[in-house]
């Protein structure tokens, strides 16, 4: 396996080799490619990709373009990138890997681990995910990765110069000049009339190679290599670049040759291609340009009726600013002049924190609308997306709540709860920042953006007016007055709004869930683990602020179960997943249980802690 | 408190309308379904070509404007190929004024000779011909295996593409006939 691996890349002219490329990419970026049930830019493309093996963008602080560069036009170089990431020590020993500071691995580093642990994976494929070790599981994600790392390096194997020498009758044949290079279509011209040839020599010299003179011993060699290169194009089809026929497709190059899915137009599109990948060979900055302006003028004919330019320069400006990251910053910046204005009450320093949360919130909504546009339906169909709209929508309401009670009160929530789901987002960007195709039963805008906008905006309503309730049970335990000044009423006044907001979002949310489901499922309801938890906001809300409206129970309770309101949207929202039953299956996600686990008991301990402290301080200001 | 409910009002009227213009618009299809029909059709325009047949004769596509076209890959070597031949033939008997080209891959017109004393197409509208250094094949219509046929309408689009062999006098195929004869 390993001699085939290696001699299937030796097969390739290797080129030269770059110290930096001196191509730009910005236009290679904005081709297009259908990859996920989605066109997309190359840029999405090589970036989604490497997260895919490396966790990050930017591993080794390659840029994402110039590997896929190196990959499709250059694949024996690509092969010595560093870019697969073996996180688990055991994995790694299993694998034979050497131990180093950053556990980065290239393509040729894992090959000899790949072959060892060949069986052991066969093995593993046929269990439940559930069933695996974790260091089975990565195990397997590795040798799934390799498996479509070599799709990627394999892309345009077919046009790719080769390093064989062809006798000059059998090139003049192939209609080539002695200046053309040899790649696998040029010899299909010649395969009918080589298979006969070799036929030939076999019937009658047999199959010892030693009997064949050395024009005999070539031919087979180059029928063995064009065999070799055919094989690894099997089911080659992820670089889907190249549009046909009228209707709408894209195919990758082996998918022309392989699935007879090529025509007239793709042709003249592949030779562009074949042009744009010896300008990368060469590092010819102008002939790279040329070939980018040639494919993108063959596209204007051959690109499907619904292909939308706009969608796809928006989606390479949306990569390159990272509005998310920008409003991260923000919020952390917005949380330090918070905390500097409660240290110094300085009306400037108010100010500026007010203007970097504002403009937090507006980053953060120029991102969400960017998605929107892009993927053309609400960003709310995967937990990733949903928790940059939760972070958006807590946000905003925070600057209202600031508007209002002018304290500092709604920039510090703000800034708290953009900084804590930010993070939160970004610990899940591999499993979600792919803008993906959602599963059949997601994929009405309608439902989308009634019953799960308005579920998710009842969990940023949730989250803040949780985050209130802290602030307001802090306030309490570290004031030394028996009776609440008037911030505390009106914070008291806000929550209590802000509560009503909460149940009004949740319960029309999952009343609208609830007729969503009656319609693709046949059932109004049905008990499924995601019912349950958006049941169980509702009623923890109904039961306190019927209580707090009849009397039945004390501020410190009221205050206190609010609070808990983050644990109990924690569980709706991303604990239920982790049960992997009922038929919300496209929100199913592991690895965060020990992550809710630590923050339920944290909440659990702090809410506890303070209300034991503001209770032990009313009596002892009572007994005074 | 008025303010904020007018907020609110406004907020869930901004969503409602996002929501019907959303949902005004077609569904977003899948890659499965662009796939499928990359697949199968094909209106892309016919580059016409010259060839000779293995008679000797001289052919340019344009000459047959007008009429369907059915264009055959195949070669004597390949048996999904030889399975077919005969149908071909009897779609030509039966559809007289559909044109249909079959294009050799073989390295010799001995080999189609031969082929042809058990296989004979005798029809005027069968024209045979060997694709020499598969030009035509490959540097055209960017086919690398065979069989694979096209139809082309008398307008002059592809407007069938079918891998490998087929039921050519199946009643699919006569409608599709009918349909472009009209």
């Amino acid at each position: 396996m390993i001699k085939f691996l290696v001699s299937f890349f030796l097969i390739f002219l290797s080129g030269v080799s770059y110290a930096e490329s001196v191509i730009p990419l910005n236009e290679f970026g904005r081709l297009p490619i259908l990859h996920e049930g989605r066109i997309k830019p190359l840029d999405s493309f090589a970036r989604i990709e490497l997260i895919k093996f490396a966790k990050r963008e930017n591993p080794n602080g390659l840029i994402p373009l110039e590997w896929l560069a190196r990959c499709i036009f250059d694949p024996a170089t690509a092969v010595q990138d560093k870019i697969f990431l073996v996180e688990n020590a055991e994995t790694r020993h299993i694998m034979g890997l050497e131990e180093r500071k950053k556990p980065f691995y290239s393509y040729t580093e894992l090959l000899s681990g790949l072959e060892k642990t060949k069986s052991d994976t066969a093995h593993l494929i046929n269990n439940l995910p559930d069933k695996l070790t974790r260091e089975q599981q990565d195990l397997l994600s590795i040798h799934e990765n390799a498996l479509q790392y070599t799709q990627i390096l394999r892309s345009f194997s077919s046009v790719l110069p080769l390093d064989v020498s062809l006798p000059l009758d059998w090139k003049k044949q192939a209609g080539l000049t002695d200046k053309n290079t040899v790649n696998f279509i040029n010899l299909q011209k010649i395969s009918p009339a080589l298979e006969e040839k070799i036929k030939n020599i076999v019937t009658a010299k047999g199959e010892d190679p030693n009997k064949y003179n050395p024009t005999e011993l070539e031919l087979v060699m180059l029928g063995w290599k064009i065999k070799t290169i055919a094989e690894a194009g099997q089911n080659n089809n992820l670089f889907r670049i190249i549009p046909i026929s009228g209707e709408g497709g894209f195919a990758s190059p082996w998918e022309l040759i392989n699935d007879g899915k090529g025509g007239p137009k793709s042709q003249n599109i592949l030779n562009n291609w074949v042009t744009l990948s010896h300008a990368w060979q060469t590092q010819d900055a102008g002939a790279w340009a040329d070939a980018i302006d040639s494919i993108n003028y063959h596209y204007l004919s051959a690109l499907p009726e619904n292909y939308d330019s706009g969608r796809i320069w928006v989606e390479t400006i949306y990569n390159s600013i990272s509005p998310f990251q920008i409003s991260f910053l923000l919020f952390s910046l917005s949380f330090i002049f918070s905390i500097l204005f409660f240290i110094n009450h300085s009306q400037k320093i108010y100010r500026i924190g007010l203007f970097l949360l504002i403009c937090a919130v507006i980053s953060q909504s120029l991102g969400l609308v960017g998605r929107i546009y892009v993927m053309d339906r609400p960003p709310v169909g995967t937990l990733y997306e949903s928790i940059l709209f939760v972070t958006f929508i807590a946000s905003l309401l925070s600057i209202f709540v600031e508007r209002r009670i002018q304290n500092g009160i709604g920039l510090i929530s703000g800034a708290v709860v953009g900084v804590i789901l930010s993070l939160l987002a970004f610990s899940l960007v591999g499993e979600g920042d792919n803008m993906k195709v959602l599963g059949a039963v997601l994929n009405t805008r309608f439902w989308l953006t009634t019953h799960v906008l308005c579920i998710t905006i009842g969990y940023g309503w949730c989250l803040l007016t949780s985050l209130l309730a802290h602030i307001a049970l802090v306030r309490q335990s570290i004031s030394r007055k028996r009776e609440g000044d008037n911030d505390d009423h009106h914070l008291s006044h806000m929550i209590t709004t802000h509560a009503l907001f909460s149940l009004l979002f949740t319960t029309i949310g999952t009343i609208l869930g609830g007729i969503w489901a009656d319609q693709s499922w046949g059932r109004f309801w049905g008990w499924d683990p995601k019912e349950n938890g958006a049941l169980l906001i509702v009623l923890w809300l109904i039961w306190l602020i019927h209580g707090k409206i009849a009397g039945q129970i004390s501020q410190m309770v009221w205050l206190g179960g609010i609070s808990m309101l983050s644990v109990i949207v924690g569980i709706a929202w991303v604990g239920v997943n982790l049960l992997g039953v009922g038929l919300h299956s496209y929100g199913f996600i592991d690895g965060v249980f020990w992550g809710l686990g630590l923050f339920s008991a944290l909440e659990i301990a702090i809410i506890t802690t303070m209300v034991i402290i503001i209770n032990k301080k009313k009596k002892v200001l009572n007994a005074v | 408190m008025r303010y904020n409910i007018l907020l609110l009002i406004i907020s869930i009227l901004i969503g409602a309308g996002l929501t019907f213009w959303l949902d005004a618009k077609p569904a977003v299809s899948s890659s499965e379904n662009i796939s499928d029909k990359a697949e199968t059709a094909s209106y892309e325009k016919f580059p016409h070509f010259t060839f000779t047949d293995i008679k000797g004769n001289k052919h340019n596509t344009k000459d047959f404007k007008g009429k369907i076209i059915v264009l055959n890959f195949w070669a004597t070597w390949c048996a999904p190929c030889v399975v077919e031949f005969p149908k071909l033939v009897k779609l030509a008997q039966n559809h007289p004024d559909v044109i249909v080209i079959a294009l050799s891959s073989d390295t010799s017109n001995e080999a189609i000779q031969k082929f042809l004393k058990k296989n004979p197409a005798k029809e005027d509208n069968f024209i045979i011909a060997r694709d020499q250094k598969r030009k035509i094949t490959t540097d055209i219509f960017q086919t690398y295996k065979i069989p694979e046929t096209l139809i082309i309408s008398p307008s002059g689009y592809i407007v069938k593409k079918i891998i490998g062999d087929t039921e050519w006098n199946g009643s699919e195929i006569k409608k599709l006939l009918l349909s472009l004869e009209k």
